[in-house]
């Protein structure tokens, strides 16, 4: 069998049917649980009961929770409707509120306290360990099982399991209460709200186990010889038992088996012939499965895959993989789906990393938190490299004293824990950030949190360097001794922020890049944050030297929260003209290369030049009002789109930008050549041009060396004619936690999409299918994000349907004002 | 090719800090409040600066960055600091930091 992760989620999507599927398709008042069999990691996701607000009582197991609402995880809270304030119209704007305590950090929604309840049936004796596990609550939760309170969970991103056996009801019936708070100011981004994440029950049948994360699977070498691979597998309870290891290939065959007596700690060593390397370029996957036996009988069984590779860094050569330079093609996201909230679906996460990775980008850096299991299996297989970040402060509060540092001191260690071990095995991480843009950092208590954070990821996983995004002032310049320092740097002068990373991230330090090289010649270092605007300027240096690791731009796709730090504003001409700071009904930061549903923005074709992926695509900028000129956010781009549709700016003369990879350009408008330029050097792939504006097409060719290497053409588009829905090649099973996206677009007679309008469309849909997102990419507050009517954003929208449980067919209709489109598609 | 092996240390040690002089662009701005002769100087070149140190809205990055460093956000190439640095340069020399 093909042990790659599809055929994982497929196992995982046929218990949702079995186990699970009654419950979310009940109507009754009170859910029938169904008898969860023995297995570990069982789909949880299905028939709880949720109430938004607090209240006394919610958990005892007697509570009559029936006049909840019946829902099924992954569940965010802060991306639904908020009731209409009639006192203040102005204030909501569906799932956003003016006066939300997050403000514009966290893009106007909305936390506060949320309580789930679910029933659940076990077989009966009480089977010998059971086990919940929370891929991510946000957060601060409390569990209860049976009216007992079990654990309470502080980290919203991190990972937790409860250990359910000794308050089991002997009756097999049981009730399981979590109550989440998302109080105060503790985010610095869109969170979230609730159990977003998935959850998974282990029902074993002795107390036996294979420890929780308790698998570790490394390349230790990689030769001609073949790939040396180490294991350790720790069990509990396990005496006298057998475990069976074996890996199997992607085609499913069995390259390596082994069984050997349990202990407490079993380590082996195996050799592979003839490996298939993982890289981003072939992201080969194979499959550890693990057994647990009394005789014939699996007591426990568990399943990791992983990627054979060795990733190098070195100060002068730079990022190896597998021997063979490498550049960081970098992006920093937040885990948020846009329109869709922070519920982690499956499909989501592919489709996120799929949107990146068509857009070159190799690398991710998510911020700056944990992301989800299905994130990383999602870059695991598609071959997108992974900087795995886990704090934004440490002691010292950054934003709020509501932030993580309040509960740092009694959490790091095992947040740390959480985050390694449950993390180790992907392929695709290739690094750990303790820390981005940490206060305090410089502090002596801070040098010595970094070290202590530092060595406490070596001591978990020896195997991947520890990293920092460092901004500003990395520090007074100090030498570490013998003992304290990283092997090989005693004595070696580094600063405070740097001395105890293999690798340092730089945000924002471009103009610092060559002298840090002079000065700390030791030191290996990439931009891990950057501003879009230097795109240019930063892989015109990256390509040139071996030793610039690479760049991580801020951001690859839009995100809410942070709002409106990128963009641009048009203001009167002066020399105090600039961008006054973003505020509602900003909700979204409008920096990212892509927009909050997917589509590239102006950014993002620049990109594609700079890294190849296109020989030259073409913008148009925005005309700038008389008297009035455009002023960049930080973090903004000038407002320019691919477009050649600019009602009322006939005659008037438009600025053409052009990206590309050619040396000599040549503009052409309805057919006339009307402007050609050179492309040197110095202007690091981009130029910009002038044609007056008349409707019709534009056309920019490109040339290297005489020869035509590519062409773009810009067309006026006509009124608005037809909508246009089309299924996204992502999702699209009939599981109850499948989901499906489809995308619509107003277009013309000729089916040319409509830039910049801003139209309502209705939407219906039937079939075995429920809407559970639609919107644009507007970065304003326009109303909701989960009703079939919302506001297209440069002539666009994107809805998100969550299938019912089963196989079907699904009719979407769309209309607005006159305008009708339809798709069928089927659900499997 | 064999992979890197990251192993950790065995001690805390505080690390040994070097001579360095004082300069905006050798001291985060919360090291330069620190010393009211220090600061003085610093406003009194860049009186603008009290807006930015008491907004709060970049408190806790106050030592994580220079005069030079907030520049990204503003005008990188302000006259004030080579003024701020022939001023601190005529000041005695401070413990930890000689000229």
């Amino acid at each position: 069998m093909s042990l790659d992760d599809h055929l994982h989620l497929d196992r995982r999507t046929v218990l949702l049917t079995t186990a699970g599927a009654a419950l979310v398709l009940t109507k009754s008042a009170r859910v029938v649980a169904a008898q969860l069999k023995p297995g570990r990691g069982q789909a949880f996701d299905l028939g709880w009961r949720f109430h938004r607000g607090e209240g006394a009582g919610f958990e005892a197991a007697a509570f009559d929770d029936s006049d909840w609402r019946a829902l099924d995880l992954p569940h965010d809270w802060s991306i639904e409707d908020l009731p209409t304030q009639p006192a203040e119209p102005e204030r909501i704007v569906g799932p956003f509120d003016k006066a939300a305590a997050g403000g514009e950090r966290t893009g106007f929604v909305v936390g506060g306290e949320g309580w789930y309840r679910k029933r659940f049936r076990l077989p009966t004796p009480t089977p010998g360990r059971v086990e919940l596990l929370f891929d991510g609550v946000y957060m601060n939760s409390d569990v209860w099982l049976n009216g007992r309170h079990l654990s309470s969970h502080a980290n919203g991103y991190t990972p937790f399991a409860c250990d359910l056996t000794p308050y089991l009801s002997p009756t097999g019936e049981n009730v399981l209460a979590v109550r989440v708070r998302n109080l105060g100011a503790n985010a610095r981004w869109y969170s979230g709200s609730g159990i977003y994440r998935h959850v998974w029950l282990d029902v074993l049948p002795e107390p036996a186990r294979i420890a929780r994360w308790g698998v570790s699977v490394a390349t230790s070498e990689i030769s001609a010889a073949g790939a040396v691979v180490e294991i350790e597998t720790r069990l509990e309870d396990a005496a006298g038992l057998t475990l069976v290891s074996r890996v199997r290939d992607a085609s499913g065959q069995m390259v390596w088996e082994a069984k050997t007596p349990a202990q407490p700690s079993v380590r082996q060593t195996l050799a592979i012939a003839s490996p298939r390397l993982w890289s981003p370029d072939a992201p080969n996957l194979y499959a550890l499965e693990t057994e647990l036996r009394r005789g014939a009988a699996v007591l426990d069984h568990g399943e990791t895959p992983f990627g054979l590779r060795v990733v190098s860094f070195d100060a002068a050569q730079g990022m190896s993989l597998n021997g063979a330079p490498i550049k960081l093609r970098g992006g920093c996201i937040h885990h948020d789906h846009g329109i869709l909230g922070a519920a982690a679906f499956d499909a989501a996460e592919e489709r996120k990393v799929a949107l990146l990775k068509a857009r070159g980008f190799n690398a991710l850096r998510p911020s700056h938190n944990l992301f989800s299991p299905a994130f990383l299996r999602a870059c695991d297989r598609q071959g997108v490299m992974v900087i795995c970040e886990s704090f934004d402060t440490w002691r010292e509060w950054k934003f709020s004293p509501q932030d993580y540092s309040s509960i740092f001191d009694a959490n790091w260690r095992s947040d740390l824990a959480a985050i390694v071990m449950s993390v180790r095995n992907h392929p695709s991480v290739i690094a750990w950030s303790i820390g981005n843009e940490i206060p305090g950092r410089n502090t002596p208590e801070g040098v010595e949190t970094q070290w202590r954070l530092a060595n406490e990821v070596r001591r978990l996983d020896p195997t991947r360097p520890i990293t920092a995004a460092i901004n500003g002032f990395a520090g007074h310049v100090v030498t570490a001794a013998e003992g304290t320092a990283r092997p090989g740097t005693a004595g070696v002068a580094d600063r405070t922020s740097t001395v105890f990373l293999d690798l340092v991230g730089y945000n924002y330090k471009l103009a610092d890049y060559e002298t840090d090289r002079a000065d700390f010649p030791q030191r290996v270092f990439y931009g891990s944050e950057s501003f879009p605007r230097d795109v240019f300027a930063i892989w015109d240096l990256t390509d040139r030297t071996p030793w610039l690791l690479g760049d991580f731009v801020w951001t690859a796709q839009d995100y809410l929260g942070e709002v409106g730090i990128g963009g641009s504003v048009f203001v009167p001409a002066g020399p105090n003209a600039r961008a006054s700071a973003s505020t509602w009904p900003w909700v979204n930061a409008y920096c990212g290369d892509l927009d909050l549903i997917g589509n590239q923005k102006a950014p993002s074709y620049a990109r594609d030049v700079v890294w190849g992926v296109s020989p030259l695509e073409i913008a148009v900028q925005r005309p700038v009002p008389q008297g009035q000129v455009e002023v960049l956010h930080f973090w903004g781009w000038p407002e320019e789109l691919q477009s050649w549709t600019w009602p009322g700016a006939e005659g008037q003369p438009l600025t053409v930008r052009a990206y590309t990879a050619g040396d000599h350009v040549e503009l052409r408008l309805n057919g006339r050549r009307i402007a050609d330029k050179p492309v040197t050097a110095m202007d690091m792939k981009r130029i910009e041009l002038t044609a007056p504006y008349a409707p019709g097409a534009l056309e920019v060719v490109a040339f290297r060396r005489g020869a035509e290497i590519a062409r773009r053409r810009l067309e006026t588009a006509g009124v608005p004619a037809a909508i246009r829905l089309s299924q996204q090649p992502f999702g699209g099973g009939a599981g109850r936690g499948d989901i499906s996206f489809v995308g619509v677009e107003v277009v013309d007679a000729q089916g040319r999409q409509i830039p910049g309008l801003k139209k309502e469309i209705q939407l219906s849909v039937s079939g075995p299918a429920e809407l559970v997102a639609f919107g644009g990419a507007n970065p304003l507050a326009v109303g909701s994000l989960q009703s079939l009517r919302a506001q297209t954003w440069d002539g666009r929208a994107l809805a998100i349907f969550r299938a019912r449980g089963r196989a079907g067919r699904i009719i979407v209709t769309a209309d607005a004002g006159g305008l009708h489109g339809a798709l069928q598609f089927r659900l499997s | 090719m064999k992979a890197p092996v990251y192993a950790p240390a065995v001690a805390y040690a505080p690390p040994a800090l070097q001579p360095y002089a004082l300069r905006v662009r050798n001291l985060p701005i919360a090291e330069l409040m620190r010393d009211p002769a220090v600061w003085a100087v610093v406003v009194k070149h860049m009186p603008s600066i009290t807006r930015v140190t008491g907004s709060g809205q970049l408190e806790a990055q106050l030592g994580n960055m220079t005069l030079i460093d907030l520049a990204v956000f503003g005008d990188p190439n302000n006259p004030a600091f080579a003024l701020i640095d022939a001023d601190l340069e005529h000041l005695p020399a401070r413990v930890g930091r000689p000229q």
